[in-house]
């Protein structure tokens, strides 16, 4: 190959295709698995793995969101599930 | 016993972004949609060393590239064997011996084919499953007199569907102490063996759990039931290694596909026990 072409596209985590296989597994096929893929990798994931939360609190997302998802909202939410219980369900 | 314990994050190519021009050696054909592709350096010589279930990324310029374990290796060559279900893998099946490919790696740990010496061994694999066991039955086949009992016990949808088929049918259960288990999914006139699920056909063998290790890799379905039924036959999760290698994407920890928590596939494994995929959140696939 002597030229090419760079190409770029977007893509998000909170895609079905991003985790899917060729033969069209899909270890997180439903929203579920994606948006807790989401929140748990920026609060959670991260911070086990290199000590760093990756949010900052600058509350731009909570400010621009177009459908005004707020995080500090869904993380309140979070808190007030039985953990437990909802984990229970999950695997049944 | 002494319980298996897994290295993590023990492996990493010196420069594993780029890429090795290679060429393909030769592709031998397996089945209907699985080839092994064997891949020399441009030299002629074999293009890294890899460990038994370590993996390799392939790619075919300029369609893409992908993680694949390296099934086996020769003198002078790296095989992988590869099923066509996709857009790279398509390309891949399309190539010609002196077609040029590019090569990373090796990636991630290895089988603990130290610890494994002097115990039995049973292999549970399903179709393209096969392809990351070959490179430790291999391993342990160079060095029969290092392993205990080997056991096999391998399944494909039909007949035409056993990868590596002469080996199976023909070579490995001629081995001393090697015992191999064949069933498939739905029978065929031309297919004498069994016809049974891998799960309930493993259960039908009476293979004990005592001192013996298992080393398992197949789809999500037959993963999941094996499991269960491997804890039914006695087996402690601590004895139960499994490799994940079908999840890595860049290889790296940056792309965020392979993550199961904050466990990397790429970076912690491709190889763990089931006892430490069991402490993860989330579904192992």
């Amino acid at each position: 190959m002597k030229d090419g072409e760079r190409f770029r596209c977007w893509d998000s985590c909170m895609f079905s295709a991003y985790t899917e296989m060729a033969g069209n597994h899909n270890p997180r096929p439903t929203k579920m698995p994606r948006v807790r893929q989401r929140f748990m990798h920026k609060l959670c994931f991260f911070e086990d793995r290199y000590g760093k939360m990756l949010c900052v609190g600058c509350g731009r997302c909570v400010e621009k969101c177009p459908v005004a998802l707020d995080i500090t909202m869904l993380i309140d939410d979070i808190q007030a599930v039985d953990l437990g219980q909802a984990l229970a369900t999950e695997g049944a | 016993m002494t319980s298996i314990t897994i290295d993590h994050n023990c492996a990493r190519a010196e420069v594993p972004l780029v890429p090795l021009i290679c060429k393909v050696k030769e592709i031998v054909p397996q089945t209907s949609d699985v080839a092994s592709i064997r891949i020399t350096s441009l030299d002629d010589t074999k293009p890294f060393e890899a460990k038994p279930g370590q993996t390799a990324m392939l790619s075919v310029i300029p369609y893409g590239e992908c993680m694949f374990a390296v099934s086996s290796q020769g003198a002078d060559y790296l095989e992988f064997t590869v099923k066509r279900v996709g857009y790279v893998t398509e390309q891949l099946h399309a190539l010609q011996a002196g077609d040029q490919v590019g090569l990373r790696g090796p990636y991630g740990n290895w089988f603990p084919y130290e610890e494994l010496k002097g115990r039995d061994v049973l292999f549970v694999g399903g179709g393209i499953g096969m392809a990351p066991l070959r490179s430790l039955i291999t391993y342990m086949l160079d060095r029969r007199s290092d392993y205990g009992r080997i056991d096999l016990v391998y399944s494909g949808s039909t007949r035409d569907d056993l990868v590596y088929y002469d080996d199976i049918i023909e070579n490995w259960p001629k081995i001393d102490n090697m015992h191999v288990h064949l069933s498939v999914y739905k029978g065929t006139p031309d297919w004498a063996g069994e016809v049974c699920y891998t799960a309930p056909f493993l259960e039908s063998l009476g293979i004990g759990s005592e001192g013996r290790v298992v080393v398992l890799c197949g789809g999500p379905s037959l993963f999941k039931t094996c499991l269960q039924s491997l804890v039914r036959l006695g087996f402690a999760e601590s004895d139960i290694i499994t490799t994940l290698e079908m999840k890595m994407k860049c290889g790296i920890g940056k792309c965020g596909r392979c993550n199961i928590g904050s466990k990397y596939i790429c970076l912690d494994g491709p190889v763990f026990t089931m006892e430490e995929l069991k402490e993860l959140p989330g579904n192992v696939h």
